[in-house]
């Protein structure tokens, strides 16, 4: 394997000439966002320094129990970020969200580090953190769309589900295309990932290990790999999420509760 | 045996009673007329009775048993509710009259063939209309008049009417009437909300913020 380019702290502060053009850009044009790129590169500095020294603790420690922890710390932030994003604070939603990203995420982290890598053991961390954290990372956004799509239909679609519901359909049935357009919602974006990938993009990861010297028919390898487990979590993601949260949209009547009336 | 009944009935939603000692009861061939401003709880009521709004206080006896004890599809398809703006699914007129017909709990229902609902088309005066038209296409008149023939498929014990006459000229309000009279010859019960007398009723009620005001007539 060739070694890598060690980039020294001036080197990183030679990057941060970007920033200096953008922040420029924001006062010239007005644009407002210098606070915003300021926290923004305060952040990326800081949580990334964090996350590289703790992740160097967790590979010296080797403990399951430390791979699992960073796992579920991972998936809190991630509902927490769905969560607010959606708005709905009457729905309490996090638990549905953590819920379904838990299992999903876990079943295919598992089976993609556990059976088609095969790594020993399956929670070897130098594996299992790295795929975990991008199938958390690029689901996160699948389910967030399956359920704004959820919530937006419904409020738009709410008389003709009042309708359905009144000619005895059960809520399941009433909101039947409406389920399908939302977890369709979330799973496009990874279908269309799959559409431009190595043609429009280098995808990050691939970049990465050829950067850090592996084989790139190697490394291919390991972003098909990356591209089809992505579109499972975010179809196991979005229709676990959407299943779950529609469940809250209905009273013990199976009357709509969502917008709540006269709010 | 009463049909239908609310006892005390109450809605409060957003902090404000919609809908307050509301007693209501509905024998089987009877027709209750619900009048009064807008605003008043009209629609409310007919929600209501089908759990598609969930009382406060009080409750509703649908044959004889708490409405909170039906299966909630059960209920609305023994008292089905049309709308003052029934929707049509992006289909065809036939495809809309059947779409209910494939709920779970109306599938051992008998499903008409084409003569019927041509039949059926014709009672509620839309017998020039064709059954592969798209539904999104017709009037508001026609769209109404369509979705009590849809309710009517359901072969319901009660039918409960929200402003059916609104959008109608005077010839299809006719047509609505007899239907309606039909219904109720044929051992139905029904409860229309409009501002005009629906034909012959049993029983009047007037509605004014969300309380039965006393009866002039």
């Amino acid at each position: 394997m060739a070694s890598v380019p060690v980039i020294a702290p001036w080197q990183l502060g030679v990057a941060l000439v970007f920033i200096a053009g953008a922040g420029a850009a924001s006062v010239w044009l007005k644009l407002g966002l210098g606070k915003q790129l300021l926290v923004g590169v305060v952040r990326t500095f800081l949580q990334l320094f964090l996350l590289g020294y703790a992740l160097v603790y967790i590979f010296r420690v080797n403990s399951p129990w430390l791979v699992v922890g960073g796992f579920l710390v991972m998936v809190v932030f991630a509902a927490r970020i769905v969560s607010g994003r959606l708005n709905a604070p009457q729905l309490r939603v996090f638990n549905p969200i953590f819920l379904s990203m838990l299992l999903s995420y876990g079943v295919i982290s598992y089976l993609v580090v556990g059976v088609v890598v095969g790594a020993q053991p399956w929670w070897n961390p130098k594996f299992f953190l790295p795929l975990a954290g991008m199938v958390v990372g690029n689901s996160m956004n699948a389910i967030a769309l399956a359920l704004e799509r959820l919530l937006g239909e419904v409020e738009n679609r709410r008389a003709e589900i009042e309708c359905w519901l009144m000619l005895g359909a059960e809520p399941t049935e009433a909101t039947a295309s409406i389920f399908a357009a939302s977890v369709r919602a979330g799973m496009i974006p990874s279908i269309n990932a799959m559409m431009g990938v190595g043609v429009v993009f280098i995808p990050g990861m691939m970049s990465g290990q050829i950067l850090a010297g592996v084989d790139p028919t190697l490394a291919i390898r390991y972003q098909i790999v990356v591209m089809l487990m992505l579109v499972g979590s975010t179809t196991l993601g979005s229709t676990m999420g959407v299943w779950l949260i529609r469940r809250r949209l209905f009273g013990p009547g199976w009357q709509l509760l969502w917008p709540r009336e006269g709010a | 045996m009463a049909l239908v009944k609310a006892e005390n009935l109450g809605v409060e939603i957003g902090g404000q009673w919609i809908l307050r000692g509301i007693e209501l009861v509905v024998g089987k061939g009877e027709l209750v007329w619900i009048s009064g401003p807008s605003g008043g709880g009209k629609s409310t009521l007919l929600r209501a009775l089908v759990r598609l709004v969930e009382p406060a206080e009080g409750r509703v006896v649908v044959l004889g048993k708490d409405a909170r004890g039906w299966l909630p599809s059960m209920l609305r398809r023994t008292m089905v509710m049309v709308p003052q703006q029934p929707v049509m699914a992006e289909a065809s007129v036939a495809d809309n009259l059947l779409l209910p017909l494939t709920f779970k709990v109306s599938r051992e229902l008998p499903r008409p063939n084409k003569n019927e609902l041509e039949e059926l088309l014709g009672r509620v005066g839309l017998g020039d209309v064709e059954l592969e038209l798209s539904a999104r296409r017709l009037s508001v008149g026609q769209a109404q008049r369509l979705a009590l023939a849809r309710a009517l498929l359901l072969r319901p014990r009660v039918l409960l009417l929200d402003e059916p006459l609104a959008p109608l000229d005077e010839e299809a309000t006719e047509l609505v009437l007899k239907l309606v009279r039909d219904f109720i010859s044929a051992g139905g019960s029904a409860v229309v909300v409009s501002h005009q007398p629906p034909g012959a009723y049993t029983t009047h009620l007037q509605l004014n913020r969300g309380r039965i005001r006393p009866q002039e007539d």
